[in-house]
């Protein structure tokens, strides 16, 4: 108890003293609150000035997020603007194997069973597919799948199983165009057709945007952005209404002749736009299985075949031109044969011992043409077809056009220049000789034809003189007089003046000609004031009548008839009643 | 006690004083930079949302995009040449007019 009075009167005078600041304490928790401080400026230097690389860089990998923007292909439609080819964004569905496994693999197989069942896959198919590619990081398991589809699977929620955004080429016009328009690869590049010539075109450039993502994966910056260049949309000179009557009707005729095919090509002779190129058999461009090359060819631009008589037109044009003939001189017909050299040319239809050249070409005489032919020399008929453009590319410049074979020689038998005269010895493809005809339709002005809508009218080239081109556009139009004996009255087409040459030519096989025939019209209207122009070509025509005047022009007529129509273009017989309201 | 001329008890409005005639400069300039860095604050939230916003837009553009694509070619599907002559001339007896009943109006 002492002691501890004691102690306790000691601390009572200790407190008093005024000696409770004890330096070096004092001195140790300064240093100690200064170096903590030196240190955690020295660290927050150190990240922030020295070092910040690997921070900034992990920060960014946890909010950088780079988009990619895809851009749709341009879009393809017809001079009115009705869409022939629309990209639509898609998905494709594909599996990481290996993912797949580290998560367990096939354990929620009724999971696995629905993804097959909406990809249309066989079950145990998919399955083994994924235990095959085991070791594999991608897989596509399927392509080109419809949004819904894609929202299905993704909610699905499997491991390993990812979305990837594609684009698809539909054709609402399905097989009627399918042949011009062509189509794309599952890669999105055009193939064929106008798809493959105006790739670049319509092709866009895919944009990139780097943004910064908050926690909730909203985006908060804009960091930066390469604009994306959207593919360009293309106007077609097509006018898809004639495009869908001459169509239905060709398909038609290839099963009522029946025929091979039959390939129609329809261009505006002011302009020397084509408004209409039809192929039959077609196929369904937005059907992958349903693409076999005889059905995809575009024979209008890939098949040349010799003219046969729908060339006689040029040969009466340069007989008339060189001053041999006129409109009236009288040519005498032997009879149905003609020896030449050790041949004989022979006429299918009876004709008068003396004719006019408007009555050889109604009456489409071999034997008249022969005269004519023979009558002048062979360089000044080349020379004509060539100025017309029988031995040049059309313009339209698609992808897969042939410019068929002139001949290119400098001897000539007798027989050889009889031929020519009525069409053969040269082969030209269909979208050539409307090339020609539109010549013919345009007054001797010959323009470049062209698959685009053009905005301004390019300027042509006179050719052949307007007045004597006026002249055979008359005879032609007798070929459409029934009464006359004109052998392409089929071609007629009520209330309008038609001009039309039909021919009919053998097919050429390895050494000679087959069995085979090739059926032709070709024609413009109406003839006052020529507006169209026209070719149909039928391969192979299988049924008793093979003449382009029974095969050829009946297609012709129809399909003329409706484009005359839908065009709005006055008839101009007599034939029709008129009303005058205007000028009473 | 009583000579000392400036009482503890002023010091608050002596501080207050100081502030408003020595220290008005600072003071003013401590007053922007307090305004300043909350329109920082202010307009980098105003920023974010709309930046958020201008996304959403983005997302919603793309979305009328393709539902546009989508509509043509249903438009398309359903005004189809030949489906609508075969309706033409089957359900409503339309016919395809020939040259007899035209009638040219000058």
């Amino acid at each position: 108890m002492a002691l501890f009075k004691s102690s306790k009167t000691k601390n009572q005078r200790r407190q008093k003293a005024p000696s409770a600041f004890i330096p070096w304490r004092f001195g140790v928790i300064c240093g100690c609150i200064f170096l903590a401080l030196a240190a955690l400026i020295g660290r927050a230097a150190y990240i922030q000035v020295l070092e910040p690389g690997r921070l900034i860089q992990e920060g960014d990998l946890r909010s950088l997020r780079v988009k990619a923007m895809p851009s749709a292909r341009g879009i393809i439609s017809d001079r009115n603007g009705e869409q022939l080819a629309v990209s639509v964004p898609v998905q494709a569905v594909w599996a990481d194997p290996v993912q797949i496994y580290k998560n367990g693999g096939m354990q929620q197989v009724e999971r696995w069973h629905a993804l097959a069942d909406v990809l249309g896959l066989d079950r145990q198919e998919l399955l083994a597919r994924l235990e095959k590619y085991q070791k594999r990081r991608f897989v596509y398991l399927a392509r080109q799948v419809s949004p819904a589809m894609a929202d299905y699977v993704s909610k699905l929620k499997l491991p390993g199983i990812g979305l990837k955004d594609e684009s698809r080429r539909f054709y609402p016009s399905g097989e009627v165009s399918a042949h011009l328009i062509g189509v794309t690869g599952i890669d999105g590049h055009g193939l064929e057709g106008v798809e493959r010539t105006y790739d670049g075109w319509l092709t866009g450039e895919p944009g990139r945007r780097t943004v910064r993502k908050d926690r909730y994966g909203r985006v908060v910056e804009n960091i930066s952005l390469q604009k994306r260049e959207p593919g360009k949309p293309l106007e077609l000179s097509i006018d898809q209404r004639i495009q869908a009557v001459a169509y239905r009707t060709m398909k038609e005729a290839i099963v009522n002749l029946p025929a091979t095919s039959a390939s129609l090509v329809l261009a505006d002779v002011n302009t020397g736009e084509i408004l209409a190129m039809v192929n039959a058999p077609s196929f369904n461009p937005n059907n992958r299985n349903d693409r076999q090359s005889y059905k995809m060819r575009n024979r209008v631009i890939t098949d040349s075949f010799e003219p046969g008589s729908t060339v006689k037109p040029f040969g009466v044009l340069e007989a008339m031109e060189s001053g041999i003939v006129d409109e009236s001189t009288l040519i005498k017909i032997p009879g149905r044969r003609l020896r030449v050299g050790s041949n004989y040319v022979s006429d299918v239809s009876r004709i008068e011992k003396e004719a006019t050249v408007g009555r050889i070409l109604q009456k489409s005489s071999n034997i008249g043409m022969t005269k004519l032919s023979l009558a002048m020399p062979i360089e000044d008929l080349i020379e004509m077809y060539q100025r017309v453009g029988f031995d040049e590319p059309s313009g339209i410049n698609l992808v897969g056009e042939a410019v068929g074979l002139f001949p290119n020689r400098r001897r000539w038998s007798d027989i050889e220049r009889a031929t020519f005269a009525y069409g053969y010895g040269l082969s030209v493809t269909p979208i050539q000789l409307v090339h020609v005809y539109a010549t013919l339709g345009a007054k001797g002005l010959k323009r470049p034809l062209s698959i685009l809508k053009t905005e301004k009218i390019v300027p042509g080239k006179q050719v052949i003189d307007p007045k004597l081109v006026e002249e055979v556009l008359t005879m032609i139009e007798s070929v459409t007089d029934k009464a006359g004996g004109g052998g392409g009255w089929r071609a007629r087409v009520p209330g309008y003046r038609v001009g039309v040459k039909t021919g009919t030519a053998k097919k050429a096989i390895a050494g000679g000609y087959g069995d085979d025939y090739i059926a032709y019209t070709a024609g413009v209207a109406p003839i006052s004031k020529p507006r169209l122009a026209m070719v149909v070509m039928v391969n192979e025509p299988k049924g008793e009548q093979y003449y382009g005047g029974a095969v050829a022009a009946p297609i012709f007529a129809e399909v003329m008839q409706s484009a005359l129509q839908i065009l709005n273009v006055p008839p101009d017989a007599d034939t029709i009643d008129k009303m005058n309201i205007v000028n009473k | 006690m009583s000579l000392d001329p400036q009482p503890p008890s002023n010091l608050a409005r002596l501080i207050a004083r100081d502030i408003v005639s020595v220290g008005r400069v600072p003071a003013i300039l401590l007053i922007l930079i307090l305004i300043s860095a909350l329109a920082v604050v202010y307009i980098t939230h105003q920023s974010r949302q709309m930046i958020a916003q201008q996304e959403q837009l983005f997302i919603e553009r793309d979305q009328l995009d393709i539902e546009w694509r989508n509509q043509i070619l249903e438009e398309n599907s359903l005004a189809e040449h030949s489906r609508v002559e075969r309706f033409a001339e089957e359900e409503i007896n339309m016919k395809r007019p020939s040259a007899k009943n035209e009638i040219v109006v000058q």
